[in-house]
């Protein structure tokens, strides 16, 4: 059931119209550098491995559980990709932040912007809310 | 893009607001430190085109002290992958409450370069100590 990987996210169905994109690396300073947003090399990959893939109605939950390094350019990204989002009527939901980031995105009022749950499995069961989707199995229940 | 829009005024009178930027502390002359205020943070600069920031009124007294911080400070990060953080920052502000701003910036700034052990700082700061002195 995978979809697609790279070398910096995994992106994963977890039932008719959620994806999750689990982010592979602590650190991806390097990659969320360029002249914009746009043009770094995350959200390039972004943009061609998943944004290409989504419909109207669908949900997206991005996994931040490896993700030590949480620069400004990171938020950057995240307001890119929900503009995108927002643009296809897909549902974004974020998860798997460690307590150092969520106490950064505290300051940045993120939680006004973003749905933020702690895990994944709580994103998964926001997003059947959401969609009112069946549950498929195999649905990992730790962030 | 985030920031902090301060104004001092006559007779101790700071006000204050916040657009996704740490508040500023607020350390009396005793050395008690007001709680964070995280509910009249504003969103980020250019965020949503109708955001309305609020002002935080502080009336000083001599002796109080504001220390005004960029994020570069308290998200330094150490090997360990510790970083500085607010809680550290707050009591190191505690702790050289009785050294003039200067010194205490510099003993800030110390005590974040010892924090480090041997690391670069990752990104630019800015630090910004006010006392009132009658």
């Amino acid at each position: 059931m995978l979809t697609a990987t790279g070398p910096y996210f995994m992106c994963m169905p977890l039932g008719d119209g959620i994806r999750t994109v689990r982010f592979l690396h602590p650190d991806l300073r390097r990659q969320l550098d360029g002249a914009s947003i746009k043009e770094c090399t995350l959200y390039r990959e972004f943009a061609d491995q998943v944004l290409g893939e989504l419909t109207s109605g669908d949900t997206v939950i991005l996994n931040f559980g490896l993700v030590e390094r949480f620069p400004t350019a990171f938020y950057q990204f995240l307001m890119k990709v929900r503009e995108e989002l927002r643009s296809r009527s897909v549902h974004l939901l974020l998860c798997g932040f460690s307590s150092d980031i969520l106490e950064g995105l505290g300051v940045l009022q993120a939680e006004r912007i973003f749905e933020i749950t702690h895990t994944e499995e709580q994103a998964w069961y926001k997003a059947q809310v959401h969609d009112a989707v069946p549950r498929p199995s195999g649905v990992p229940t730790k962030a | 893009m985030t920031g902090v829009y301060a104004r001092l005024g006559d007779d101790g009178c700071f006000d204050w607001a916040s657009a996704g930027h740490h508040p500023p502390i607020w350390m009396h002359a005793d050395g008690k430190i007001e709680p964070m205020e995280r509910s009249s943070i504003g969103l980020p600069l250019a965020t949503m085109p109708d955001e309305k920031y609020a002002s935080v009124h502080w009336k000083l007294k001599v002796g109080d002290r504001i220390l005004l911080f960029t994020d570069g400070l308290v998200e330094a990060r150490n090997r360990a992958g510790d970083v500085f953080g607010r809680d550290r920052l707050e009591g190191t502000v505690r702790d050289h409450r009785n050294d003039s701003p200067a010194t205490f910036v510099d003993n800030l700034l110390s005590q974040a370069g010892d924090h480090l052990a041997g690391t670069e700082f990752e990104d630019d700061f800015t630090i910004l100590a006010i006392e009132r002195v009658d």
